[in-house]
């Protein structure tokens, strides 16, 4: 028997089950590790801490959760704002950054079908973090532009800028 | 919830199918088990000790109210006259209220601080 995020949400809420928490970490941490993993330009093992203590925050404000959302927009929000508290503690710019992509990445011209997704990862790294967030929420993990928005607590024109210009890059720098 | 039509891609482009390709599914590699485990008490047990740490600290605050006077009383009869003079009950009373009071401030502000 299957339960929905809703079943499992209602029996954190009432019971703190710990067991019905786990199945929601189970279910979400792969698209979250995934986002994170991006927005860190793939270091794994800081997606991973930030990730747990995404969840972490998860279960003790799951009390603020409102249904009228989806868990996972909600979820990448929290992840968001780990990763902002991390960028202000490292003394970067986050979602805001106005910096331009690092010179030392070469634009992969003509790329071939075999290195295409070796590509997609050097590509993604010269798009602003802002455009990264927007394209892995949207485009890879299917969020609607309002979700975007909802999620990086930012306005939906400028989520919709943000996946325009991401995609332009990519498509110029991936020649696709 | 909410079902809303996800960003819709376009149609058979090509940048649409390498992003959801490179989207992944991660295996879990035990990290699940880590955010259990990372995860804090649970509330009600910390409103639990809430309120048998103020028990505690009531009761004993009431009991040295109770016997402290009895108590400096006897040593009062062994102390140099002149001290004689200073209120003990009232000062130990004072005392043993104010200690209690600082514990119980104490310990709510460890409870908010583990929940937060």
């Amino acid at each position: 028997m299957s339960f929905t995020d809703a079943d499992l949400i209602a029996r954190v809420l009432l019971r703190e089950d710990q067991n019905a928490f786990g199945e929601l970490v189970r279910r979400y941490q792969s698209p979250v590790r995934g986002f994170l993993a991006r927005l860190a330009d793939g270091d794994a093992h800081l997606a991973d801490d930030l990730a747990q203590e995404t969840f972490v925050k998860a279960w003790r404000k799951i009390g603020t959760f409102r249904s009228d959302a989806k868990f996972s927009t909600w979820l990448f929000g929290i992840a968001c704002n780990e990763w902002r508290m991390h960028a202000r503690r490292r003394k970067e710019l986050a979602l805001e950054e106005l910096a331009e992509p690092s010179a030392g990445l070469a634009q992969p011209e003509a790329a071939t079908a075999s290195n295409l997704r070796l590509d997609l990862a050097a590509a993604m790294k010269l798009l602003t973090t802002a455009e990264r967030a927007a394209i892995v929420l949207c485009c890879q993990n299917g969020l609607s532009h309002d979700e975007a928005a909802q999620a990086l607590g930012c306005p939906l024109g400028t989520v919709k800028t943000n996946v325009l210009r991401g995609r332009e890059k990519l498509k110029r720098a991936l020649a696709v | 919830m909410k079902n809303e039509m996800p960003h819709p891609p376009e149609m058979n482009d090509p940048l649409d199918e390498l992003l959801r390709g490179a989207g992944e599914y991660l295996p879990d590699n035990g990290f699940t088990a880590r955010v259990l485990t990372a995860l804090p008490a649970k509330r009600s047990h910390a409103r639990r000790r809430l309120v048998v740490l103020t028990v505690a600290v009531l009761a004993g605050a009431a009991l040295a109210a109770w016997q402290l006077p009895a108590i400096i009383g006897v040593l009062q009869q062994s102390m140099p006259k002149h001290w004689s003079a200073i209120q003990w009950p009232w000062l130990a009373t004072f005392a043993a209220l104010l200690a209690a009071l600082a514990s119980l401030v104490w310990a709510v502000f460890a409870i908010v601080n583990e929940e937060e």
